[in-house]
């Protein structure tokens, strides 16, 4: 297992928190921190989402389902791009 | 529109606070009260987290633990905030989600700008920067946050006066990325209290000031009024969600 934070910096402050098993898979994520989401528990219907994703398209599906969700003080597409290259540089570090 | 004003500034702890904020939203929605502002005081001080927000990483539990400071978390997103009994009144306020309160961004500034007003009125040249805040002088003086359910809005925040800041710091924890980006060291610099601005406060006249302001940032006749028994029976029912460590600490 191994966990990965980040601290992101955009209007808000986002935090992401990732424990991934040895093979890559997202077992948990937290995506905590000042910023506003409309609705809230839209939030954690993506976390759930990612649960179980070890891919680049995995990730991209689970964002996609944030139709109608407004999120302030976040960008999105950049989360998204952080979390990816999160998933990507284990399976590179795996390889090694 | 017509505004039904709440003055609630007796005090009565965060998880009432916090309960009552929840039952007025939603009482609102079901069409049980009309619209209402609401302006109180969290008596002892206390601490709110953001929905969203870790706590650990949000406040300074050990020193909460010292001083026995009660705290719980928001159904609304945004950050931590230290409510001092002696120095910071908060306000919320329950509409429907309609015309120009549609747009989330343009309801903060809609909203906001009824502290604009008061502030303004008082002496201080308050701005209104997006997504939620107030500041004088580029410090931040107000903080609000919204959540929204089956077409109404809870909009709450705060107006610091006389905020113990020395407090604030210790309770509340910034993300040191937060403050690089701002150029600054610590919160105490980012932050700023009426009382540093116009000099003493008279509450009076600063409560009588917000409820001129919202009533303009809303274009609505204010009444006022008391909360109902049902309120209270309903805030009654959510009171133990905010003293619960399940919610508490659930992110």
């Amino acid at each position: 297992m191994r966990q990965v934070s980040l601290i992101l910096r955009y209007t808000k402050t986002v935090r992401l928190d990732v424990i991934l098993s040895e093979n890559c898979e997202v077992r948990d994520i937290t995506i905590s921190g000042d910023f506003f989401a409309y609705p809230e528990d839209s939030i954690e219907r993506l976390e759930s989402r990612i649960k179980g994703c070890s891919s680049e398209e995995c990730i991209e599906k689970a964002f996609s389902e944030l139709i109608g969700v407004t999120v302030l003080g976040v960008d999105v597409e950049d989360l998204k791009r952080k979390l990816i290259r999160v998933i990507k540089s284990c399976g590179e570090n795996s390889e090694k | 529109m017509k505004l039904r004003v709440v003055l609630d500034l007796e005090g009565r702890d965060v998880y009432w606070q916090m309960a009552i904020d929840e039952a007025l939203l939603a009482l609102r929605s079901r069409g049980e009260i009309p619209s209402t502002l609401r302006l109180y005081r969290f008596k002892p001080s206390a601490v709110t987290i953001g929905y969203f927000q870790k706590i650990s990483e949000a406040v300074n539990l050990e020193f909460l633990s010292e001083r026995g400071i009660q705290f719980t978390r928001r159904i609304t997103g945004g950050g931590s905030v230290y409510h001092d009994t002696n120095g910071e009144i908060t306000y919320s306020v329950v509409l429907p989600v309609e015309g120009s309160l549609t747009d989330v961004l343009e309801s903060y500034r809609i909203i906001c700008s009824g502290l604009v007003y008061a502030l303004r009125k008082l002496g201080a040249p308050a701005e209104f920067v997006p997504v939620n805040d107030v500041v004088v002088y580029g410090r931040k003086i107000s903080g609000s946050a919204q959540t929204r359910r089956a077409g109404y809005l809870l909009q709450h925040g705060t107006l610091m006066y006389a905020t113990d800041l020395d407090t604030l710091e210790r309770a509340l924890v910034a993300p040191r990325e937060k403050l690089e980006s701002k150029g600054i060291r610590s919160i105490r610099e980012r932050v700023i209290v009426l009382r540093e601005v116009i000099g003493d406060i008279n509450v009076e006249k600063l409560v009588e000031s917000l409820v001129d302001g919202f009533s303009r940032a809303l274009s609505a006749e204010v009444y006022y009024d008391e909360l109902s028994e049902s309120e209270l029976r309903v805030a009654g029912e959510l009171v133990e969600k905010y003293r619960n460590p399940s919610w508490i600490f659930k992110r």
